[in-house]
């Protein structure tokens, strides 16, 4: 027999059993229900894309991350004499947009989000227009702790900070102190954005932030990922994002005409 | 009952006079790199100071932990990975994938003499001999999802899954092998018991289906290789990879506090053993020996087997935390009267009514 701990007894089979009568009750069923996952909601993808063709059909493209069929529809779209700027903001971009909105929702995963940002780059390529699209909102700067290399946390801030038409410069993982000062030095950006994934390097954060302070530099810290917490953005001034989406607000809010 | 019987019961999911303490996961910090004069990143390739280092949670907390290697890279580097050696508080990690695609992958025939595999397999040899009477000489492999990332690029490797699928079946199929091979080859040397850590499949990155199609027949294929108790650790929230995990064969499951115990418990039954989960960072990094206490009683409450950090500890963990795990799976007290029995089933009513 097993032993008689509120985890054997109680946490184990009686409070499950608990559980399970209580449903039944519920539900007013007379068999037990299997523990099963709630069921998703299905995506509703169509709903997020933008109504008008062929915007509709290039959105549709990076939503489903296909990189060759994005560059020739966007290509077609300009033939057809649509503007560059409306093919990345009413087109591309709400593509991206969508599917970090089922992302938010789980409804979408990370090879999903990987393969859009690809798809949105080449896209944006193709347009021409990057950097002129991208500057209505400011420039951000991404990067990972010094010491950490994990960077498919930071690559998908970046898709989605990207997707809300922001101009993301991403200095990469594993960044030193001293290169970020001169980059927000060099580009000026409206935030700076730093993601670890090991509680041991994210005392880099408090480094830069110290150093900027030094410099005189003023520019919202926006930290993030598996190592950090709202208690350790304390420490200093810095802002701690639990998810992309709340970079996304926190950028907006620090955004002067939004 | 001896710690050893205890904790291997526990694991088998059989009779035990108390929950067990055991973290599974790396569990070693400065403050024992200093005592046992052993630090990182030293102590990764020399097989005496990594034993010494192993030791270190059992003689300074009474903590029965002797996980090694304290890092998840071994395989990769081995495989051909350039690796960034870390510091005295940062694992190694992988800094360059090793191959573009699964065709270029190739098993090396002499895998078990490669890179610091050889340190890893003579470090369980020593500890064998000095530990494994008192405590289970414990061994840690990569999963097979976490080193195909590394050696194919994480976000690259991802990627397949939409556009390549059957290359992420070939990659994993190939990972596999390794792990196989290596959990093999540690329990040879003296690992009585083994945790697989793949944090790449964690239900961060992937839905339950994909865990299904991707992970699933790997961890299956893991699980069964080995006579040795297994553990089976995947980060982040992996709520909805539980039914598949239920079914993959491993004796527990060590999960993250992401997860909550209960809800846990309600889907992995007594199917697999469940090690967990007081937080690393918050609690027992941040935490004070009281909050761990009370984190660690409602672990025992909520149904964990074995009491446990939710995840590998920060190398600044300060030991009275460890301690504090040790103590209070000691001094949990069991319901042992009818009485008892009937109010906390009382409790289990309610909590349920309460969901």
């Amino acid at each position: 027999m097993r032993p008689l701990t509120l985890g054997g007894i109680v946490g184990r089979r009686y409070r499950q059993d608990a559980g399970e009568v209580m449903e039944i009750i519920k539900l007013g069923q007379s068999a037990p229900v299997s523990h099963k996952i709630e069921e998703r909601q299905k995506p509703d993808l169509e709903g997020l894309l933008p109504e008008n063709e062929p915007l509709k059909s290039i959105a549709r493209q990076v939503a489903d991350g296909k990189v060759e069929e994005t560059k020739s529809a966007v290509k077609s779209a300009m033939v057809a004499g649509i503007d560059a700027l409306t093919i990345a903001i009413e087109g591309l971009l709400k593509g991206m947009d969508a599917i970090s909105t089922l992302y938010n929702h789980r409804q979408a995963y990370v090879p999903e989000i990987l393969l859009a940002s690809k798809a949105l780059y080449a896209g944006m390529e193709e347009c021409g227009s990057r950097l002129d699209v991208l500057k209505r909102k400011g420039i951000v700067l991404i990067h990972t702790a010094d010491g950490d290399l994990h960077d498919i946390g930071k690559n998908i801030v970046a898709a989605i900070v990207e997707a809300n038409g922001y101009r993301v410069i991403d200095l990469g993982t594993s960044v030193d102190p001293v290169l970020i000062i001169d980059a927000v030095k060099k580009h000026k950006p409206l935030a700076l954005i730093g993601s670890s994934l090991m509680t041991s390097t994210r005392s880099a954060f408090l480094v830069s932030s110290d150093m900027l302070k030094k410099e005189n530099i003023d520019i919202p810290f926006i930290v993030g990922g598996g190592a950090c917490d709202a208690a350790f953005a304390k420490q200093r001034d810095l802002i701690y994002a639990q998810d992309p989406n709340a970079v996304v607000r926190i950028l907006d809010g620090l955004h002067p005409t939004n | 009952m001896n710690t050893k019987k205890r904790i291997i019961s526990a694991l088998l999911g059989g009779r035990v006079d108390r929950i067990p303490a055991w973290i599974p996961v790396v569990s070693v910090t400065v403050d024992m790199m200093e005592k046992a004069k052993a630090p990182w990143p030293k102590a990764h390739s020399d097989p005496q100071l990594m034993a010494k280092l192993a030791a270190m949670p059992w003689e300074l907390t009474r903590m029965p932990s002797t996980t090694i290697p304290f890092c998840l890279s071994l395989e990769a580097e081995a495989l051909g990975c350039e690796l960034d050696q870390g510091t005295v508080n940062r694992t190694p990690s992988v800094k360059k994938p090793a191959f573009a695609g699964p065709a270029d992958f190739e098993m090396p025939d002499d895998l078990l003499e490669r890179g610091r595999i050889p340190v890893v397999l003579e470090a369980l040899e020593i500890l064998q001999e000095h530990l494994g009477d008192e405590i289970p000489i414990n061994a840690k492999v990569t999963g097979p999802f976490t080193i195909a990332g590394h050696v194919f690029g994480v976000s690259n490797f991802i990627s397949w899954i939409k556009t390549r699928p059957e290359y992420v079946h070939q990659s994993v199929e190939l990972a596999c092998e390794v792990t196989k091979e290596l959990v093999a080859a540690f329990v040879q040397h003296g690992a009585e018991t083994l945790i697989v850590s793949d944090p790449t499949s964690s239900g961060d990155l992937l839905s339950g289906e994909y865990y299904r199609e991707f992970v699933f027949p790997y961890h299956k294929d893991t699980a069964d290789t080995s006579r040795a108790p297994m553990v089976l650790h995947i980060c982040g929230n992996t709520k909805e990879l539980l039914p598949h995990i239920r079914e993959t064969g491993f004796d527990a499951y060590s999960f993250e506090e992401k997860v909550d115990v209960m809800a846990a418990k309600r889907i992995l039954g007594d199917d697999i053993s469940l090690i967990g989960n007081v937080a690393p960072v918050a609690t027992m990094l941040q935490g004070t020996r009281d909050r761990v206490t009370e984190e660690a009683i409602k672990c025992m409450h909520d149904g964990v087997d074995i009491l446990s950090s939710g995840c590998t500890l920060s190398p600044m963990t300060p030991l009275e935390n460890i301690r504090a795990l040790v103590i209070a799976a000691e001094k949990y007290r069991l319901a042992k009267t009818p009485d008892e029995l009937i109010r906390e089933f009382g409790r289990g009513l309610a909590i349920g009514m309460e969901a």
